[in-house]
């Protein structure tokens, strides 16, 4: 059974889609056959994250719509074997998605073998987000360490435990994982940005992981590679520790204690 | 011949009720009688008044008499009762006691045991009474309040008749008190722009109660947890209702209508700490829980 994650935050531009790509990345790194679907119709990103905005020929909502086949729809990603991307239509608008035609492509994905269904949620909190987050077992919930994305989280999150397939069928309710991304240790410890605990007190969910804010991220997108495959960064470690954890590994949190350079780094390191 | 002419006074469109039909809960003194013999419970009654000395003057009364099967001197008794101001309004009796109770003109009442209260059902978007938010020192709009809901109360369980304070002699009218739905409880945390209306009873919250979110009964407000959203008491016109947290920090407190915004942070003893939010004439006074 296939198992359908949400990556979600209410807020935008906080790290969604470089989230999605990175994460699908990890778990397909660790062999498991993983899709990432963009549910940001008109305004599509996740295809120039992940470098392959030149290979669309159809979309998720040619699939929903009869137009194409998913297997015509998917494309493969050229550095992992087991990772799958649906792009989304720039053209249509989000009317396009009905919640028959998402369940339908959902439960064709799981015939077909995928373990993980990653669906990159556009930021609000209408349609593309709801249908995005309705089908979902899991959550991640990106948040950056600032006043208005905790609250945008925190909506995402009533909303989460209220309009999901699960809250409706009365199941279990949809896993919150919360993902502090762009977090700056110095600005915390400069009190400029809220510090980790300060979210964890407002939010109350279970964090998986911080990922620094970082240079990496903006090149990596120009190249077209989910930050995951940038060996030797900060964001790719960190990313790395957030699938070991949702995979229910113990990994201590890094990138959050600012260490105040000595005398010589400050002089010759630069900030 | 001819019609009179009638004067046309112009009388007024809506002509004002002399007299209106409303519920209330009354609390009660019931005398228990465990004889029926007329000297010894007055003999009794004598000692026990002046024992309690003004205690229980001018109280309203009822006489349980539902132990007793030998014919008791109503009569006398109520008018004894009367001599030490207090005031028969009813009876609990069974069979030929209650028909002798009735004669003598006492309203045979039943306060049993307390209703099963049915659960609290969650009310609709449309349902939240726009009362929740007024103004202070505007005047309520007249119409958009309906009359106090004191059977929401909650306290008043076992003792107190329900219609003891209208017309002697007739038993239970048809609109009795019904009883106030069980506490709702909400066993989770309630996020930014989730709102809960606990309709005509308290509102108990286990968990935080983030900003944004809205808490509203018609009842009492009880968070065991932060409370940093809206929480509203009294929403329908008791001014009795309160507000608890084991935490405050709101954003903005309201009872029966008089709200009051948080802007700054509340004094050091109250942020954060365990409080009581109640209404004090127009003004809302907050108060610490702990010691």
């Amino acid at each position: 059974m296939a198992r359908i994650v949400v990556v979600t935050s209410g807020k935008g531009g906080v790290g969604k889609t470089t989230t999605s790509a990175s994460f699908s990345a990890g778990l397909a790194m660790r062999g498991h056959k993983t899709v990432v679907i963009d549910f940001d119709v008109g305004l599509r990103n996740l295809d120039l994250i992940m470098g392959c905005e030149r290979r669309v020929v159809y979309d998720f909502v040619n699939v929903i719509q009869g137009e194409a086949t998913l297997n015509q729809a998917l494309i493969r990603d050229k550095q992992l074997e087991n990772l799958f991307i649906l792009p989304a239509s720039q053209t249509r608008d989000k009317d396009a998605l009905t919640k028959e035609g998402v369940e339908k492509v959902l439960n064709d994905l799981a015939d077909m073998e995928f373990e993980y269904i990653i669906c990159d949620s556009p930021a609000g909190i209408e349609t593309g987000a709801l249908m995005a987050s309705y089908f979902a077992d899991d959550a991640l919930v990106v948040t950056n360490p600032e006043v208005s994305s905790v609250r945008d989280s925190d909506r995402i999150l009533g909303i989460l435990s209220a309009k999901s397939r699960r809250a409706e069928r009365g199941e279990d309710p949809i896993k919150e994982y919360l993902l502090l991304t762009r977090y700056s240790a110095k600005r915390v410890a400069d009190g400029e940005m809220l510090s980790l605990q300060d979210i964890e007190d407002i939010l109350r969910i279970k964090l998986v992981g911080v990922i620094p804010e970082s240079e990496s991220v903006l090149q990596a997108s120009n190249q077209g590679v989910p930050a995951i495959h940038l060996r030797d960064t900060d964001v790719a470690a960190a990313y790395q520790d957030v699938i070991a954890r949702y995979l229910g590994e113990d990994r201590p949190l890094r990138f959050t204690e600012y260490e105040k350079p000595g005398l010589f780094k400050r002089l010759f390191g630069g900030k | 011949m001819g019609t009179e002419k009638v004067s046309n006074e112009t009388s007024p469109r809506k002509t004002r009720q002399a007299l209106d039909f409303k519920s209330a809960t009354l609390y009660a003194i019931r005398v228990v009688l465990h004889d029926a013999d007329t000297d010894a419970l007055i003999d009794a009654l004598k000692k026990r008044m002046h024992d309690a000395g003004a205690f229980f003057e001018n109280e309203p009364v009822v006489v349980d008499a539902s132990g007793i099967d030998e014919a008791i001197d109503w009569p006398a008794l109520l008018s004894a009762l009367r001599e030490h101001q207090l005031h028969p309004v009813g009876v609990m009796a069974t069979g030929a006691q209650q028909e002798a109770a009735r004669s003598a003109g006492l309203a045979v009442v039943d306060t049993g045991s307390a209703p099963v209260r049915p659960a609290a059902r969650p009310a609709t978007d449309d349902e939240v009474p726009a009362a929740a938010i007024i103004p202070e020192n505007t005047a309520k709009p007249a119409g958009t309040l309906p009359p106090p809901a004191d059977a929401g109360s909650g306290d008043s369980k076992a003792e107190p008749p329900p219609d003891a304070a209208n017309t002697e002699g007739e038993t239970a009218q048809a609109a009795s008190a019904q009883a106030a739905p069980a506490a709702m409880i909400i066993n989770r945390p309630l996020r930014s722009g989730q709102r809960v209306y606990a309709r005509d009873t308290d509102l108990i919250v286990i968990g935080v109660v983030s900003r944004g979110a809205e808490v509203i009964a018609d009842g009492n407000v009880h968070v065991y947890g932060p409370l940093r959203g809206k929480a509203m008491a009294g929403a329908r016109g008791d001014a009795s209702a309160r507000i608890f947290t084991t935490q405050l920090d709101p954003e903005l407190v309201a009872i029966a209508g008089v709200y009051r915004v948080i802007e700054t942070r509340l004094e050091a003893g109250l942020q954060n700490k365990p409080a009581i939010i109640r209404l004090s004439g127009e003004s809302l006074q907050i108060e610490s829980l702990s010691n």
